[in-house]
């Protein structure tokens, strides 16, 4: 009995290794075998899959088709009682995929970290309620992430790796007679393209920026709303969304039903800020809203001001310890001083999204008084470089008299 | 009262020989006189070294975490910081290129031979710890250009066959040059070389005292009153200030329109950045072993370079044994041409090092 036991337990630890694991050869999977000897049409899949994620993982072309994998006899494997079911429809896509992906049990065999909710969000999204409604033209799961060569989102190769979500969000979203069915702007990804955002990702292939995902969200996807648009950006920009959350603007905005961020730094095309979006020239965004001499008109003008003002400072510093350091004098101290007031000018931007002057003008003044201080040093350095000169020019004289005086006393001497 | 101190100190410390031997000793002044002074020169800019040097051991910390700050607060806070240590760095530069012209000018005047061997040799170990002083003191600011010049200088010791690997290991404190090498130079710098120097220059003055200096070529066969003489003092003493005053009228020049930059600090995970050259006065045994194929025949080329600089080294430390040949001939004239060849080849590569 207990020989049994043993045995039986073993065979379980085995046969669940077995089946998690990567090593897919002693799987049979006679799809595979005949799908790549026929056409180019049906012989894709086979190639594609021999690559994918769950093909690596031992899934059989069985897992989501149904049939039976065991055999070559193609009656046999397609017979109606193995539960085949041929190529899936638009609308059952997210219910197939869903049947492994929902299941926690499952799922944590390859990746205990894994979300199992993809399949609940994706229903709530923009694409999964139009499916429910019979529109086969929306995005299911084989659109972003492919269907037979599935790869895992860390692989440079996949269409959801960070750098590659934009394209794939664009094959539909950048396709005009698709997006005017639903009255969409298809110009998006060239927006995003040219932005801080898409620069940094697409370019520089920094993903610590946002691709679409990151805001829309990828399941759940839905453009964001007047509320909620504030909380997206606010996630990687912390202090000017709490900013914002406590100034009166942000109430403002919420009844006239206005895009707290988008207002200003628009969406797609969220462009470098500079200091002259909030001049009251042109430029300036505070003034789509505003008219002049009104109290957004001056609080504007007076934020811009501070700005400004310490921008000035600033270069001026910049300048004066420039000119000493050219001439080769120390000025490591006056350096730290400017870094200091570049610090102040940052959280003086900042500070913009409180939309209150005084509390702008509050944080430059620390930066306006390093900036002073740097250009004071920078002076005094110009000074000693000058005042060195003068005592070199002293010494030197001095010296030379002396080197005179020698030369005709050894002459002297020795005549 | 000046006639009853001397007497005082003289009935202890008989200083009344002393002087009478300064009065009476006499420098020949013959054709190239002029060369005679550049020993004194040395000498002087090692005077200026010791001092600038302990002024500057009063702020500064030899360790990664301070070496550059303490540097930083020298040039910036403390009062004539930056002067003395543009003085320091200026006047070390200086200092080797005085003992350079002053070996080559003994070496074209023939003042290396019999009875003064030992001067020489003195003389060229002194040479050698001059740039050990230099490569050591480089490396205490802590700054960028000093840390890979020393790891490129430490690496190419590393070579030397047997002993190479020790001697780095040794030097830097570790396999690589860290933190822990910087308080190894720093006590190389401020002691052991200090020590040593001082008893070569003692022997090699002492040399030079009891020997008297060097005649000009053609005076043994001059009649006592063709030869002509100045006396060591005033007259040489005199000359010798004349030539001090114009060197430190030229620091002081380069101290103040030249100030030596204290440049980035040292940072042991960055790159090394382009153009790492070492000091002037190892730049042409850098260059050469930049020109030496990395392979020659089984032999790795950079260990066949500092072989030749070893032998060639060896050889010119021991000119005064093996050249023996009296000043004029053919065979004289040979050893100096040869000895136009290594100047132009120092020269040339030094010139090569910093145009290529």
């Amino acid at each position: 009995m207990m020989w049994f036991v043993l045995f039986f337990m073993l065979h379980f630890v085995f046969s669940e290794v077995a089946m998690a694991s990567d090593d897919n050869e002693s799987v049979v999977n006679e799809c595979l075998s005949c799908h790549i000897e026929l056409d180019d049409e049906l012989a894709a899949p086979a190639e594609l899959f021999s690559n994918d994620i769950h093909f690596q993982l031992g899934f059989t072309c069985a897992d989501c088709h149904g049939g039976d994998p065991t055999t070559d006899d193609f009656d046999e494997a397609k017979d109606e009682e193995t539960g085949f079911i041929g190529v899936p429809g638009a609308v059952d896509i997210p219910g197939l995929c869903g049947e492994c992906h929902n299941d926690p049990t499952l799922m944590r065999r390859f990746n205990p970290n894994i979300p199992v909710d993809q399949e609940t969000k994706y229903w709530t999204s923009q694409h999964g309620i139009s499916l429910k409604k019979g529109n086969t033209s929306v995005a299911t799961c084989s659109s972003c992430h492919g269907i037979h060569g599935i790869l895992p989102k860390s692989d440079a190769r996949s269409k959801v790796y960070p750098k590659n979500v934009a394209a794939t969000c664009n094959n539909c979203h950048g396709y005009k007679p698709l997006m005017d069915q639903f009255g969409l702007s298809d110009d998006n990804y060239e927006d995003y393209a040219e932005s801080v955002h898409g620069i940094a990702v697409l370019k520089r292939g920094d993903f610590s920026a946002p691709t679409c995902n990151d805001c829309h969200g990828n399941h759940g996807a839905m453009p964001p709303d007047a509320v909620s648009i504030k909380m997206v950006c606010g996630n990687c920009h912390v202090n000017n969304f709490n900013l914002f959350r406590k100034s009166k603007m942000s109430r403002i905005f919420e009844m006239r039903g206005l895009h707290g961020c988008e207002v200003c730094h628009s969406n797609h095309r969220i462009l470098h800020p500079t200091d002259e979006k909030i001049s009251v020239d042109e430029g300036g965004v505070c003034m789509k809203c505003h008219r002049t001499g009104d109290k957004g008109y001056t609080e504007a003008q007076s934020m811009y001001s501070t700005l400004i003002g310490l921008k000035k400072t600033i270069s001026e510093a910049r300048q004066s310890v420039s000119k000493a350091e050219i001439r080769g004098m120390d000025v490591g101290e006056a350096l730290f001083d400017i870094q200091s007031a570049n610090d102040a000018l940052i959280r003086s931007r900042t500070m913009i999204h409180t939309f209150d002057s005084k509390e702008v003008k509050q944080t430059a003044q620390p930066g306006r008084e390093f900036a002073l201080k740097a250009k004071q040093k920078g002076e005094e350095a110009l000074l000693e470089y000058m005042t060195r000169r003068v005592w070199l020019g002293t010494s030197t004289f001095f010296i030379t008299f002396l080197v005179i005086v020698l030369f005709v006393y050894i002459k002297k001497i020795e005549r | 009262m000046k006639e009853h101190l001397f007497q005082w100190i003289d009935q202890r410390f008989e200083i009344g020989a002393f002087i009478e031997f300064l009065k009476k000793k006499r420098v020949p002044h013959g054709k190239g006189w002029y060369w005679y002074y550049f020993g004194g020169v040395a000498l002087f800019l090692f005077i200026i070294q010791v001092v600038t040097g302990i002024l500057l051991l009063l702020y500064y910390k030899a360790s990664a975490d301070s070496a550059f700050e303490s540097i930083r607060f020298i040039m910036s806070q403390v009062e004539f910081g930056w002067l003395i240590r543009s003085l320091h760095t200026w006047s070390a530069n200086l200092m080797l290129l005085a003992i350079f012209i002053h070996m080559f000018s003994v070496f074209f005047l023939g003042a290396y031979k019999k009875p003064r061997e030992l001067t020489w040799v003195t003389g060229f170990f002194l040479l050698l710890l001059a740039m050990f002083f230099g490569f050591s003191g480089y490396l205490l600011p802590w700054n960028e250009l000093s840390y890979f010049a020393t790891k490129v200088g430490t690496d190419i010791i590393g070579v030397i066959p047997v002993v190479g690997k020790g001697v780095m290991t040794l030097l830097r404190g570790s396999e690589e040059v860290t933190g822990a090498t910087l308080p190894r130079f720093y006590g190389i710098h401020v002691a052991v070389l200090p020590i040593l120097f001082f008893i070569l220059l003692s022997a090699h003055l002492l040399f030079i005292q009891i020997q008297g200096m060097h005649e000009p070529k053609g005076w043994d066969k001059l009649s006592e009153e063709k030869k002509i003489y100045i006396p060591f003092f005033p007259n040489f003493i005199l000359r010798d200030l004349l030539l001090w005053l114009i060197v430190l009228n030229i620091l002081a020049f380069l101290a103040v329109f030249f100030p030596w930059e204290l440049g980035e600090k040292a940072n042991l995970f960055a790159s090394a950045p382009a153009g790492i050259k070492p000091e002037w006065y190892f730049m042409f045994m850098f260059e050469t072993l930049k020109f030496i194929p990395a392979k020659v025949w089984v032999i790795d080329g950079e260990l066949l370079g500092i072989l030749a600089f070893g032998i060639g080294g060896l050889v010119w430390l021991l000119i005064p044994f093996i050249d023996k040949t009296e000043e004029g001939t053919v065979r004289s004239r040979t050893v100096k041409i040869g000895g136009l060849f290594v100047v132009a080849f120092i020269v040339i590569m030094t010139a090569l090092g910093y145009l290529l």
